[in-house]
């Protein structure tokens, strides 16, 4: 710990910490005794290693990752996928259509372009597309609701497991929100809560500060008042 | 001879031999570019902006373990004192790619292989030095996009005007000076990423003007991480000193 300059926010190139104690994580790299960063955002410290938490970029997929997609395309073998990242993801059709009923219009009755999915990613590395499942609890296409974009780095902080800002937001609008790692969000709702979801969801998207993020979007929600919402600040603050 | 800079030592705007023009430099303009900025340097005016990384098109040009960097330059037709016709001339095609050379060293590009990243800069004002100014708001439109980077790059020229070693030339002191002498320069690193000359110094003269460009890159450098710092932390700093 005694490496770190306590510098909290940096730029690429910036010094992140000296010495020999710390690992390099996740966009940081280490020259000889420093190690530097490669992104703007906010350094963070956990079990001796140092990372920066990136405030841009694309959505980069990981194994297991849940993600929202629209269909974009299909063949005879696959589903093609935006998922709002640096590649298409690939969504096998063998997995979804029994053999001898492959037909096209077999396979565009089961998802068909222009389609809104919810989806797992399977299996990805950065020499193969992602390839994705919609079987699955919760997975598949999405038949009511809004979808609204963010940045696919705000989804950290609206999953965040201390904050749980994503349930804060589904109980203040009564909506369900379904939160794609890749930044896309179905929600269902009442129109209303709808508008009154998005408006929240953006406010998550402009703001990385945790604890005013927190604040104002309780305001947003108007649930900044005494009782019930004070409880929730101090559960916040711990 | 003589006229570029005069009895006091005073350049054609005043300025002295070591002293760079007024600079501005914003991040994040553009809204439909996944990284921009802008940046104003005496006359300059330029925008540059960063789409990706993105899939690659056409697929054959996929690099299988790095990503494709793809750079242009452009002047406007009205950046300059006549009109220039809108097509890339030669000085164009060159400038892009040793701008994307000048770049492209501090890009981590084997993090996103099989993708392409386009980097578009338009200037929109010319007022001599557009290169330098180009790269230096470049990487900052990179750094914007979330490209993973070893260090931010900061470019300016220096030159030789009046039988005397200045930074940051002018459009007249870099048509009628007699060297003038981009450099690009990667701060934390100690590399040069970008080193050009046009006309003749000795080597004396060369080593001096050198130093002057990395110490005219440092500054510029510190400019670079104010815009950054201005745009994502600038309430956060407020917010941690309290």
């Amino acid at each position: 710990m005694d490496d770190l300059r306590g510098r909290k926010y940096v730029v690429p190139g910036d010094l992140v910490a000296g010495g020999r104690s710390l690992r390099a994580g996740e966009n940081t790299y280490r020259v000889g005794n420093s190690i530097y960063s490669t992104a703007v955002g906010i350094v963070e410290v956990e079990d001796g290693e140092v990372r920066v938490v990136p405030l841009e970029g694309k959505y980069v997929p990981r194994q297991g990752d849940l993600v929202v997609g629209v269909v974009t395309d299909y063949n005879a073998v696959a589903w093609t996928v935006d998922i709002n990242s640096i590649f298409y993801g690939t969504v096998l059709v063998r997995d979804l259509v029994r053999r001898g009923s492959r037909g096209r219009a077999a396979i565009s009755e089961v998802l068909n372009v222009g389609d809104v999915i919810v989806a797992k990613v399977l299996n990805f590395s950065v020499n193969r597309d992602p390839l994705l499942s919609i079987r699955g609890l919760g997975l598949g296409r999405v038949t009511e609701g809004e979808v609204v974009r963010i940045s696919p780095r705000g989804v950290p902080r609206l999953l965040d497991r201390r904050e749980r800002l994503n349930k804060l937001i589904e109980e203040a609008t009564g909506c369900e929100l379904t939160v794609g790692m890749n930044g896309l969000i179905v929600v269902r709702g009442t129109p209303d809560g709808i508008l009154l979801a998005a408006k929240a969801l953006r406010l998550v998207d402009s703001e990385p500060r945790r604890e005013v993020l927190s604040r104002a979007l309780r305001d947003a929600l108007g649930i900044g008042g005494k009782e019930g919402a004070g409880e929730r600040v101090g559960e916040a603050d711990r | 001879m003589g006229k570029l800079i005069d009895e006091s030592g005073r350049r054609t705007d005043g300025r002295g031999p070591h002293e760079m023009r007024p600079l501005k430099l914003e991040v994040g303009i553009l809204k439909n570019a996944d990284g921009s900025a802008y940046i104003e340097l005496g006359r300059n005016k330029i925008v540059a902006a960063v789409y990706g990384p993105k899939e690659v098109h056409p697929r054959h040009l996929t690099l299988p373990d790095r990503m494709l960097i793809k750079c242009r330059y452009h002047m406007s037709p009205f950046s300059v004192e006549e009109r220039k016709p809108p097509q890339p001339s030669r000085r164009e095609i060159e400038i892009s790619k040793v701008m994307r050379e000048a770049l492209e060293a501090a890009i981590i590009t084997d993090q996103y292989p099989r993708t392409a990243l386009d980097i578009f800069v338009e200037v929109l004002e010319s007022d001599g030095g557009s290169r330098g100014a180009s790269i230096t708001a470049a990487s900052l439109a990179l750094a914007n996009a979330g490209i993973p980077m070893r260090d931010l790059v900061a470019a300016c020229a220096v030159g030789k005007v009046d039988g005397q070693i200045v930074l940051d030339l002018n459009d007249v002191e870099d048509k009628e000076g007699e060297v003038d002498m981009p450099v690009a320069y990667m701060p934390n690193l100690d590399r040069i990423t970008l080193l050009q000359m046009d006309g003749k110094l000795t080597i004396d003269e060369f080593k001096a003007a050198l130093d002057l460009a990395l110490r005219g890159c440092r500054q510029l450098y510190e400019a670079q991480r104010r815009a950054l710092y201005d745009h994502y932390f600038s309430s956060a700093q407020q917010e941690v000193s309290k």
